[in-house]
C-alpha cells in the first residue's frame, strides 16, 4: 500500500475505449505512475477529480456530452493542484487557447511519437508548462500577427454553460435528458436554448447543430 | 487454428487512434496482420482489398474523400461477400439505417468496446470463415 501511495496518480478522460486502454498500457510502463481511473466524458472527469484528487489528468477536448474544456475549468476550481494536460488531435489556435484560458497546464497533440508522452507528463508534474512542437509557434506568429484583436464575436459572448449545452443539443440530446445529465431544471435548459438562439440568432435546432459542427463541437 | 493467418484492414483517418488501435489488437492477436489505410480514397482501398482479402474491414465512417458507407459499397460493387464492420464515435439514427441498407455486418461504437471485445469478434469470424469454407468443402464432396 504504501508504495502505491508514493507513486503519481493519473486519470485518463478519453471516449474511445481502445485509445483508453493503449494509454493505459503506455502510462504504466513507468514504474512511477498508476492509472487510478478512467473517465468517459468531462462530466465523469469532475467527479473522479473530487473523489480521488488525482496528481495529474490526462484530457481529450472533444468527448460527448461535457468536452474538455469545460470539464479543465471545473476540475481547477475543484482541485487546483491537479495538473491538466490536454492530449487531442485539435491543432487550431481556438482549441489551444481556449485550453490554457480554462487552466489548462500543458497541450500535447495526438501525434506524439516514442516517449513524447512521457516527456510531456514529466514537465507538467514538475510544474512546467507543456505545449507540443509546431503548436507553440503558431501561437506566437498568431501574437506577432495581431490576430488575436479582440473583435467580439458571438461565440465569445456564450458562457460555458451555454456552450456545454448546444454541443448536447447538437447531439441530439432532447431538454429533459440535458437536464438529468447536468442535474439542473429542465426550465433552465430552456431558457439557455433560448438565450443561445437570441446570442447566436439561429433559430432552429438544425441551424444550432449546425453552428456547433463549425465551432468544431462536435465533429463535422 | 493456431497457426492461422488474420488479416483485417482498418479505414481511419485519425493516426493516434489508427495506431494504437493496431497496437491494442496485436496484444490480443499477436499474430494478425493489419492493413492501414488513412483516407478515403475509393481506388486506394478497393486495391488493397484486392490484394489483401482481409477478413474483416473496420471502417471508420467521416473520413477525408469518400465517407465509410460510400466506400463500402464501392467494395460491395466488387465483393459482394466482403465483411465490413463499421467502426464509428458517431451512434446517429441515419448512420445506422444507411449501414443496414448496405448490408454492414455490424456497426460497432469506439466509445463502447475494448481491444479484447474487439479481438473476441475478430477470432469469431475468423471461425465463422473456417466454417463456411469447410461447410463449402463437404458438400462439393
Amino acid at each position: 500500500m504504501g508504495n502505491s501511495e508514493e507513486k503519481v496518480r493519473i486519470v485518463i478522460a478519453e471516449d474511445h475505449t481502445v485509445l483508453r486502454e493503449g494509454l493505459k498500457h503506455i502510462l504504466q510502463t513507468h514504474p512511477g505512475w498508476e492509472v487510478v481511473n478512467e473517465a468517459n466524458d468531462g462530466l465523469e472527469a469532475i467527479r473522479m477529480v473530487e473523489t480521488l484528487k488525482p496528481d495529474l489528468i490526462l484530457m481529450d477536448l472533444s468527448m460527448p456530452r461535457m468536452n474538455g474544456i469545460g470539464a479543465i475549468q471545473n476540475i481547477k476550481r475543484i482541485n487546483p493542484a491537479t495538473r491538466v494536460l490536454v492530449l487531442t488531435v485539435h491543432n487550431t489556435e481556438e482549441w489551444v487557447l481556449a485550453a490554457f484560458k480554462a487552466g489548462a497546464d500543458g497541450y500535447a497533440l495526438k501525434d506524439i511519437q516514442g516517449d513524447g508522452l512521457h516527456r510531456a507528463i514529466e514537465d507538467v508534474l514538475s510544474g512546467k508548462m507543456y505545449i507540443s512542437p509546431g503548436i507553440g509557434e503558431m501561437i506566437i506568429e498568431g501574437y506577432l500577427d495581431g490576430r488575436k484583436t479582440l473583435k467580439t464575436t458571438s461565440w465569445e459572448t456564450l458562457t460555458q454553460r451555454e456552450r456545454e449545452i448546444l454541443k448536447m443539443i447538437a447531439e441530439g440530446y432532447k431538454n429533459q435528458e440535458i437536464a438529468d445529465y447536468l442535474q439542473i431544471a429542465k426550465a433552465t435548459v430552456v431558457s439557455h436554448r433560448n438565450n443561445l438562439m437570441k446570442k447566436l440568432d439561429l433559430h432552429s435546432t438544425s441551424s444550432l447543430t449546425a453552428y456547433a459542427m463549425e465551432k468544431g463541437l462536435i465533429a463535422k | 487454428m493456431a497457426g492461422e493467418k488474420i488479416v483485417i484492414m482498418t479505414v481511419e483517418n485519425n493516426d493516434f487512434f489508427r495506431r494504437t488501435f493496431c497496437e491494442i489488437l496485436k496484444m490480443y492477436l499477436p499474430t494478425i496482420t493489419i492493413i492501414e489505410k488513412g483516407e478515403g480514397d475509393p481506388e486506394g482501398v478497393l486495391d488493397l482489398v484486392r490484394k489483401n482479402r482481409p477478413l474483416v474491414i473496420f471502417m471508420d465512417i467521416r473520413l477525408p474523400g469518400a465517407n465509410g458507407l460510400e466506400l463500402t459499397k464501392i467494395i460491395r460493387r466488387e465483393f459482394s461477400d466482403q465483411v465490413v464492420w463499421i467502426y464509428t464515435s458517431y451512434d446517429l439514427p441515419e448512420y445506422r439505417e444507411m449501414a443496414e441498407k448496405i448490408g454492414v455486418n455490424r456497426f460497432l461504437l469506439k466509445d463502447a468496446l475494448s481491444g479484447a471485445e474487439i479481438a473476441a469478434f475478430i477470432r469469431a469470424e475468423a471461425t465463422r470463415k473456417k466454417e463456411r469454407k469447410t461447410g463449402r468443402e463437404k458438400k462439393s464432396r
